[in-house]
């Protein structure tokens, strides 16, 4: 095994990726955006179940 | 998941680029072994998926204010073997592919499905039966879960979650062995 020709391969690979903006775009957006925005937007459902769950609450105290 | 689905993706596209290029004549003309090949295909992403695990934490941590309360090192160790796995699958994949697109459509459901539905995400391993139960206990990402949950929740460390990396373990040398055998020296 000779590892210069892994570390070639290796920058070759890394070279490659770095012409390439736009899938390092995603890669950057998959890791970030994509799991921030979802999370921090309210869901409409939230309240629905708030609104249940404090009914809930108050019928059968102790069910929570 | 997405350390599972995104550096197998990456790693299963950047041979199979080279396949519809044809880029890869330089490897089967030149004395580079397929180990070494897979080898420098591999660590690029392995590289790249551990900064994207640091950056999954620290979203985790940090952002959504998620407590971590076991040993992190532990944590980081296990992830540095499952995100080998996980390029080593895409390595895996990319002997039966020709094209990025079979890549990205092969590569989504073969990594998503099983994830999502017999790792333990959901319902514990535990209470699948038959194939599923059989695929969750092979699977690796399963004890990927299983630590995860572990050093986060549990204040778990190494000593507890020992069993769960020698699966990790296992499959790292089974997925780059078949990843060797399959992958041709020669075109057809």
């Amino acid at each position: 095994m000779r590892f210069v020709n892994i570390l070639q391969l290796g920058l070759k690979e890394l070279r490659g990726l770095a012409r390439n903006p736009m899938l390092i775009v995603l890669i950057a957006y998959a890791f970030t955006l994509a799991i921030y925005t979802p999370r921090r937007c309210p869901k409409p459902s939230t309240g629905l179940r708030s609104r249940l769950s404090t009914k809930t609450n108050r019928r059968y105290p102790r069910a929570s | 998941m997405l350390l599972l689905l995104i550096p197998s993706m990456l790693a299963v596209l950047s041979v199979v680029r080279e396949k519809e290029l044809g880029s890869i004549i330089n490897f089967y003309v030149t004395p580079v072994t397929r180990f070494e090949f897979l080898l420098g295909k591999q660590i690029p992403y392995v590289v790249l998926a551990m900064l994207n695990f640091l950056l999954l934490t620290a979203l985790a941590i940090f952002v959504f204010g998620v407590p971590f309360t076991g040993s992190f090192a532990t944590f980081a160790a296990a992830a540095f073997l499952y995100v080998i796995v996980t390029t080593g699958m895409g390595l895996l994949l990319s002997t039966f592919m020709s094209s990025q697109i079979s890549a990205i459509f092969g590569t989504a459901p073969i990594t998503m499905i099983p994830a999502s539905q017999y790792s333990g995400m959901i319902n514990p391993v535990s209470s699948l039966e038959g194939v599923g139960a059989f695929i969750g206990q092979i699977y690796p990402m399963t004890y990927f879960v299983i630590i995860s949950r572990g050093t986060f929740s549990k204040a778990l460390g190494f000593g507890d979650l020992s069993s769960a990396f020698l699966p990790l373990l296992i499959a790292i040398p089974v997925l780059l062995g078949l990843g060797i055998v399959l992958l041709r020296k020669q075109a057809r």
